[in-house]
């Protein structure tokens, strides 16, 4: 089922269906939508259990959310960003206690790695499918993203591989038309120097 | 620079920026593209997460065990209820069971032929 499709599939007396808890009706919507929220928020997180995970935690925001759905986006957009938040949050918090297991090994005090990790990005979390995946430069690519903060790393995949427009992924991250692309142009830039650097030439 | 200060100028740059991006996003695509299959639809654990957390109240099925826990004191309260009526019915049946007559010559009812001593 293409996208158009799930999409007009979502028309008004569906969305009603929804907001009276038919659970029909919130099934199909999972069954629609499950392939690609997981798919986002694996690019996001970089680990399958923690996707899987994840995905199921966005579904349960959906039902238990729906009523806050207005129906001027599509649905597949608020979706996308209540799994964009909720991926965003799991994310600072795997990278909070990936820093304070660090902490703990070093000796330090719970306190301190506590206060320490308070100012962290997500950029620091261990994705760990990442670090067996394609060839060289693929990989690189991939490190290089994981080091990139949150903010132009979700813009650079919402944009450049889930291939979303620019209203859409302004929809989803809740920011400016005008900003998204000036982060998006920004993202690149970093992206392709840093990536440069470690291939120790042009991207060609 | 804010980001929305550079909003207003960005076009330019970033058609120039997408053009030369092209190689990057095409690695970053292909970094990307193989994403691992999940075990199974996630459906069945979503269900399973909302009837939890609605204590049962939604995706119920017919092996649920969540339930509110009211009504499961209640229901638990009721069985024991039936169970003792049941157990006094059955104890009083046995316990009221008339005692089986004796019978034979020796007990048959007296007449007045009785011998006089």
């Amino acid at each position: 089922m293409s996208q158009g499709d799930r999409d007009s599939k979502m028309n008004p007396r569906f969305i009603e269906r929804l907001r009276r808890r038919d659970e029909q009706a919130f099934n199909e919507l999972v069954l629609s939508y499950e392939a690609q929220v997981y798919r986002l928020v694996w690019r996001m997180l970089g680990n399958r259990e923690e996707a899987e995970d994840m995905t199921q935690e966005v579904f349960v925001q959906v039902f238990r959310s729906i009523e806050s759905f207005r129906g001027d986006a599509k649905i597949s957009t608020w979706i996308y960003r209540i799994a964009m938040n909720l991926t965003r949050n799991r994310s600072k918090y795997l990278a909070r206690r990936k820093q304070n297991s660090h902490a703990e090994l070093d000796g330090a005090q719970p306190e301190e790695a506590h206060n320490e990790a308070q100012g962290v990005t997500a950029g620091e979390t261990k994705r760990p499918d990442w670090d067996a995946m394609g060839n060289q430069a693929e990989r690189i690519v991939l490190e290089c993203l994981n080091l990139m903060e949150d903010e132009f790393r979700e813009i650079l995949i919402l944009r450049d591989v889930e291939a979303l427009s620019y209203e859409e992924v302004a929809a989803i991250t809740g920011l400016p038309s005008g900003t998204v692309k000036s982060r998006l142009h920004r993202a690149r830039t970093l992206l392709k120097s840093q990536v440069e650097v470690r291939l120790g030439g042009q991207i060609s | 620079m804010t980001d929305q200060k550079q909003a207003g100028d960005i076009d330019d740059d970033l058609v120039e920026s997408e053009r030369n991006s092209d190689p990057l996003g095409g690695l970053l695509g292909r970094a990307l593209s193989d994403v691992p299959v999940p075990q199974g639809s996630l459906l069945p654990g979503i269900q399973h997460r909302i009837r939890v957390r609605t204590k049962g109240r939604y995706f119920r099925d017919r092996w649920n065990v969540v339930r509110n826990p009211v009504t499961l004191l209640l229901m638990t309260a009721l069985l024991v209820l039936v169970l003792a009526a049941a157990i006094f019915l059955v104890m009083e049946a046995l316990l009221s069971e008339p005692e089986e007559q004796p019978s034979g010559p020796e007990m048959a009812p007296s007449s007045g032929s009785e011998p006089a001593e």
